[in-house]
């Protein structure tokens, strides 16, 4: 028996079932996990982190200054 | 506690070289596109040069915009994202030069080979095999960087813009490797191992996720990171990101079978693709609402800040191109869009306005940071947003107009039932003054890129003698300690009297798995390498292996050795950029060109040729529809043939040697491909395909043509182009040779 045979006789409305299904219920699972209350207070905080990484600005007039 | 604090410096000077990149091969890449849109406009445009021929430059412009523009400004924006969200420098100074060399040459490469006519025509993945080669080498190295990285880090959460940089970077190699598997011929010459319907299916896989995975997550990824930066306010939702990457991870992978709606592809194909693309205006639309809501409270900052602006306008095209592109996936729509200018403008609204604009806001906030000096001109900047947004809006309205314009002339019957524009060109001429509008849309968008050249370079030109190090510092990373389940349980704690399993229900939700996982980098990598695997594999196995999807045709049979070398000649000159061969079941169409297009027409094509648009006519049936002589007078030039056609001439084919010798390795690899040439053929191929040559250009003689064109390309694609579509037309000769059955 070869692979194609098993794939041929399971149909391909069957494949296309499968991957829907598989797919919805996957999405379904996170979204569960995304509104989870226990994650709460960790996105909260990841939320900022691009703010905490700032590297300044330098004014050319300061780094004359600072010259 | 004391708390042990590292320091460490960021490598800016790799993010510079990736900006220069950015703009400089930007620049190339949308005046190569001004180019085209000149030569649609004119054809004079081609200058009869043909390096610079419209089925040559459109892969070159495609390439330079796509890898070189936005690729460069990928690596730039990750880059520096990268090191600031894990608090640590790139793990190696070494790989991040190779990333950027590589990359450079890779782009050099195929400036020059794309003009020199060597391409695999695979859209968007036309680099021939030694250059495909080098890409994954490169690609290797900048995971290999972004990985090690991610090991030293110092901050333990992974930030949602790591993920879709993590999605881009598994992705598009896994799409690179499974879309370019081939058998080389020669240096220069390749052909897929697969072959017509089935090679048009993995095209499409690759084309669709290839926008969705190198024009999509990684500037998503940039958004996520870029826009709180610039508004200085926290991403609108993190659970909404977080939705938003893995709905998208689960659902676009999916989509690719929607490019061939009513092809020869399976229908069960292109309905799944279908769905799941309707299905991707869930998360897109959840990515655009939190980009814009991220500016909640700010939208003051927008009216001053050019940045900004360039970011919502990019955030607002990501939303109008996700929600235009499932519309375009649905079949109904699909049946007057595809092949038409509607997609070209569809293509634009998401490639101008939300990559480009998004690489552009990124380089002006980018600029005073790398060149450690304030952004020479504002005022510019504003300018270039108001010329650019401009520019878009006067390409795509005229090209959507340009798009429903011929798919509805290409649709028309009149009232005898008979088609209203059976003649091709008239839906050309119509579209004349839209494609001038174009060229002027475009010509504004550049206008705003040099713009933003010029800004930089003189913000460039500010920077100190030295650039300043900061030094920055944080603690070590602490391990990933596995959290704690606290025992007993809290349900047996509360007394509540419930079943066993419901205990370990509890005790498995507590574990928090996927929290783990997103400070496990190469687990949750895997996650998303698994997600996109199964998902593809859930389409590719019944493609490949379901017989029934490709009914064989006995009479089809294999080219001649000069036919091949005929097709040969027609990738190389890219027509598939301007011609389908792909007769869709539509009575308008089989009205106009003939029988439909039939999936075992197809088994012996490495590579497919079907094509995505019709600047002129498809060709899958133009076997035998016009005479030799008709072939070469067009060839050489088409408007004394088809007044008004736009269509670039090629003198060039009649005074260039076609290489005989190069025939045999054509046909080897074919053979080695599965196609049935025995022994003798592939011995005796420059003499089969002499004599097919001779009796063509014979012909051609009679006909009060010059003696001498047997040794031309001309001829050896006039013979490709006189067998297209006729096989079914003809019995089957038993035991005759396949390759000479002609």
């Amino acid at each position: 028996m070869r692979l194609s045979d098993i794939v041929g006789a399971s149909g391909l409305v069957s494949w296309a079932e499968a991957g829907f299904l598989s797919a919805m219920v996957a999405v379904g699972l996170i979204t569960v996990y995304t509104f989870a209350r226990r994650n709460l207070d960790r996105f909260e905080q990841a939320r900022f982190m691009p703010l905490v990484d700032d590297d300044p600005i330098v004014k050319k007039e300061d780094r004359d200054e600072h010259a | 506690m004391n708390v042990q604090m590292e320091s460490f410096v960021y490598d800016d000077k790799v993010v510079r070289k990736f900006v220069l990149a950015t703009v400089v091969w930007g620049i190339v890449g949308m005046l190569a596109g001004l180019l085209a849109a000149l030569q649609l406009a004119d054809p004079l445009f081609n200058f009869e040069i043909p390096w610079i021929t419209f089925g040559r430059l459109r892969p070159l412009h495609t390439n330079a915009v796509i890898f070189a523009f936005a690729g460069n400004a990928i690596f730039a924006g990750v880059y520096y994202s990268l090191q600031r969200l894990l608090k640590t420098r790139m793990w190696s100074d070494l790989l991040s030069n190779i990333n950027f060399w590589g990359w450079q040459l890779i782009i050099v490469a195929a400036a020059i080979t794309l003009p020199l006519g060597i391409t695999q025509s695979r859209e968007y993945a036309e680099l021939e095999w030694p250059i495909d080669i080098a890409i994954t080498l490169i690609w290797v190295v900048f995971a290999l960087n972004v990985f090690m990285t991610l090991k030293i880090r110092r901050e333990r959460h992974l930030y949602v813009a790591i993920w879709f940089y993590l999605a881009t970077i598994i992705t598009i190699a896994i799409l690179h490797i499974f879309n370019n598997l081939w058998v080389p011929a020669t240096w220069t010459d390749s052909y897929s191992i697969y072959a017509g319907v089935q090679d048009a299916f993995m095209q499409w896989w690759y084309g669709h996720n290839a926008v969705g995975f190198l024009l999509t997550t990684p500037f998503l990824g940039l958004m996520y990171y870029y826009m709180p930066k610039a508004a200085n306010r926290p991403v609108f939702s993190y659970k909404l990101s977080i939705l938003h990457f893995w709905t998208l991870i689960f659902i676009y992978i999916w989509a690719g079978p929607h490019h061939l709606h009513y092809t020869a592809l399976p229908e069960w194909a292109s309905t799944l693709g279908m769905l799941f693309s309707v299905m991707l205006w869930m998360p897109s639309w959840g990515g655009m609402l939190n980009g814009l809501l991220t500016l909640r409270g700010a939208w003051h900052k927008v009216a001053e800040d050019p940045i900004l602006k360039f970011f919502v306008v990019a955030v607002t095209f990501y939303g109008m191109s996700t929600f235009e592109g499932p519309l375009l996936s649905i079949k109904k729509v699909n049946y007057l869009s595809h092949y038409t200018d509607w997609t070209i403008a569809h293509v634009h609204a998401g490639a101008l306005g939300w990559v480009g604009f998004l690489v552009f806001g990124m380089l002006y906030w980018l600029a005073p940071r790398i060149f450690q000096a304030e952004l020479w001109s504002k005022k510019l900047s504003e300018v270039h947003f108001w010329v650019g947004t401009i520019g878009i809006l006067l390409y795509i309205v005229p090209i959507y107009a340009a798009g429903l314009t011929q798919g509805l002339m290409w649709l028309t019957f009149d009232d005898a039932g008979r088609l209203a524009y059976p003649d091709f060109v008239e839906t050309t001429q119509k579209l004349m003054p839209m494609y001038w509008a174009r060229v002027v849309g475009g010509g504004l968008y550049i206008t705003g890129t040099l713009m933003c050249a010029w800004n930089l370079l003189m913000t460039w030109k500010r920077r100190p003698a030295t650039y300043e190090q900061t030094v920055h510092q944080a603690p070590a990373l602490a391990p990933n300690v596995r959290p704690t389940v606290e025992s007993p349980s809290d349900l047996e704690a509360s007394g509540a009297h419930v079943a066993n399993v419901a205990y370990r229900l509890e005790y498995f939700m507590k574990a928090r798995w996927h929290a783990r996982w997103e400070a496990l980098p190469f687990f949750f990598s895997l996650m998303v390498a698994l997600a996109v695997i199964s998902a593809s594999l859930f389409e590719i196995i019944p493609t490949f292996l379901i017989k029934s999807n490709v009914p064989t045709i006995s009479s089809v049979t294999p080219y001649t050795p000069l036919e091949l070398a005929g097709r040969e000649i027609y990738i190389s000159e890219g027509c598939y950029n301007c011609h389908s061969q792909m007769v869709r079941p539509i009575r308008a169409e089989t009205e106009r060109y003939g029988e439909y297009s039939k999936p075992g027409e197809f088994v012996y094509d490495h590579p497919f040729q079907w094509g995505s648009r019709r600047i002129g006519p498809d060709l899958h049936r133009v076997g035998g529809k016009y005479p030799d002589l008709w072939h070469l007078r067009h060839m050489k030039d088409p408007e004394s043939i088809t007044p008004h056609s736009i269509m670039p001439p090629f003198p060039w084919l009649l005074t260039e040697d076609l290489e005989y010798e190069k025939i045999p390795k054509f046909m080897l690899a074919m053979k080695r491909l599965g196609v049935p040439y025995d022994q003798g053929e592939l011995d005796r191929a420059i003499d089969y395909a002499r004599a097919q040559a001779k009796g063509i250009a014979d012909g051609l003689v009679e006909q009060g043509e010059t003696s001498g064109l047997e040794n031309k390309k001309i001829v050896a694609l006039i013979a490709y182009l006189q067998r297209l579509g006729t096989d079914i037309k003809k019995e089957p000769a038993a035991g005759t040779p396949a390759a000479v059955s002609h």
